[in-house]
């Protein structure tokens, strides 16, 4: 299967939130009142009911005017998903046409993915003991449809589709931008082997969007995965075995020994 | 003074141990098998035992304070007799300790070590190894169920820790229940701690001779170990 993803141009966002309510709408999930957070921003992050969202920065521009960004945020859909490769029970699983998916029914709430995702994305809900974040609306997806956020958008901002043609389309338009002046980049970062969610990101730090300062995939799920639970399994299996060989040596001998007597050497 | 023998049986755990012993027991059962059944796909069979997947780490962390309480209780309560008792090492410890895997395997008998205290050189090596292993589990357990306090990276070293002190202290507690209900000359002393706390005067003579001179009993004539004589 060919692999999928959504392509988010900031450039062309204008902060509408279609994509927050779409997303709402088609999992109907529960709204959530909130107080002002002082800005456009309609909340203050991710919860268990929210799936994504629109940031909004406000960015001192160098002649004194200020430059509006918004940045829609949800799980970024990783190559590499640290979530799928800690998460016990493969309730988070990485699909062939790269969608991080998750089943909730499948969900023990031990919240390892909160721990490990390189972007704070999974949310974690007490009462219900399970974790929530955006599955790319997989089900409309193997129905032939795009995401409801991205069916939402009305500026295009977001498009969704082959892989290949979506990165082929980024180059495309940041070389577009450059030309009109503004120092445009990917974002699709190679230390999580590149996301299924790509942005075109104008001028600036991928910090300056909200994104990670250094993201790094976590080298602790190597060291406990590969280094230090293998050590703890082969010590308990070694004792394991090497006790069964105790209880078979202690039937040979006992066997030898039928009259329980005066014990010779 | 009176005789610690009663019926030909004489104490050899007390309630507070006993009680102690089994909370720990009970409770490392289900962390052991309630983890399993979360890392282990071939073990998800046992997860629904634990309340499925709403419930299963819930109860592995309440097992945990169980557990975490039991060995605090322990360690506080037998403070005293463990630094007196347990932590003094004499020559018959260590000589029982160059006798163990032979004893384990059943080539040789516990008669065949030197008389051997309450507390013999195996059982004092394995509190070492259970207090350690507990402590390193309870401690990067709680850590764990209160991650607030070690922030994400935290989390993350210490959540391995967890798994490798959990899989060595099981590592030893595969022989410690080996020796105490399946051995064939010491399985007696499974009975005792989930019982009355009582072994046959018999067990108390092979296995620890020296207790009994220490409370001024005389021991029986050793035969081999744990096994009735047969009547002549």
């Amino acid at each position: 299967m060919a692999e999928v993803s959504i392509l988010v141009d900031i450039t062309k966002c204008i902060g509408c939130k279609s994509c927050e309510v779409a997303c709402k709408q088609w999992w109907q999930l529960p709204a959530e009142i909130a107080s002002w957070t002082g800005s456009y921003q309609s909340h203050s992050d991710l919860s268990y009911n929210r799936w994504t969202m629109v940031l909004f920065r406000e960015k001192e521009t160098a002649d004194g005017g200020v430059d509006w960004i918004f940045r829609k945020e949800q799980c970024m859909h990783c190559q590499k998903p640290a979530c799928v490769a800690v998460c016990p029970t493969q309730a988070l699983a990485r699909r062939p046409d790269g969608i991080v998916d998750y089943d909730p029914a499948k969900c023990i709430g031990c919240q390892y993915c909160v721990e490990f995702c390189p972007f704070d994305v999974p949310r974690y809900d007490a009462a219900a003991n399970k974790i929530s974040k955006c599955n790319m609306c997989a089900d409309r997806v193997d129905a032939g449809m795009e995401p409801a956020c991205v069916k939402a958008c009305p500026t295009d901002a977001l498009t969704f589709g082959p892989r290949e043609k979506l990165l082929a389309g980024a180059e495309a338009r940041v070389a577009e931008l450059k030309e009109a002046g503004v120092a445009a980049q990917v974002y699709n970062p190679e230390a999580v082997g590149g996301t299924h969610y790509v942005y075109v990101l104008p001028q600036g730090q991928p910090s300056e969007f909200g994104f990670p300062e250094n993201l790094r995939y976590p080298s602790t799920i190597g060291l406990w995965k590969s280094g230090l639970q293998p050590v703890g399994e082969g010590v308990a299996a070694l004792s394991l075995v090497v006790t069964l060989a105790a209880a078979a040596s202690a039937a040979f001998f006992n066997r030898n020994r039928p009259d329980g007597g005066e014990h010779h050497e | 003074m009176s005789s610690p023998v009663r019926n030909g049986r004489i104490r050899m755990f007390n309630l507070a141990e006993r009680l102690t012993h089994g909370a720990a027991a009970l409770s490392f059962v289900v962390l052991l098998l309630s983890s399993a059944s979360m890392m282990w796909s071939w073990a998800r069979w046992l997860m629904p035992v634990f309340g499925g997947p709403r419930w299963v780490a819930l109860v592995h962390v309440w097992a945990g304070y169980l557990f975490t309480l039991a060995l605090v209780v322990a360690l506080l309560g037998g403070f005293r007799s463990w630094v007196l008792r347990v932590l003094r090492w004499g020559p018959n410890d260590l000589a029982f300790v160059r006798h163990f895997l032979a004893v384990y395997f059943s080539r040789h008998s516990y008669a065949d070590a030197p008389p051997q205290e309450r507390f013999n050189g195996g059982m004092k090596a394995w509190s070492l190894v259970a207090i350690a292993g507990g402590l390193g589990v309870a401690v990067t357990g709680l850590l764990l169920a209160f991650k607030g306090s070690v922030g994400h990276a935290g989390f993350q070293v210490v959540l391995g820790l967890h798994v490798l002190f959990a899989l060595l202290l099981t590592a030893g507690v595969i022989g410690h229940v080996y020796l105490a209900a399946f051995h064939p000359e010491a399985r007696q002393s499974f009975g005792s701690m989930f019982g009355d706390g009582t072994v046959s005067l018999e067990y108390a003579s092979t296995h620890h001779a020296a207790w009994l001179e220490e409370v001024g009993v005389k021991p029986q004539r050793a035969g081999r170990a744990g096994v009735p004589e047969r009547a002549h």
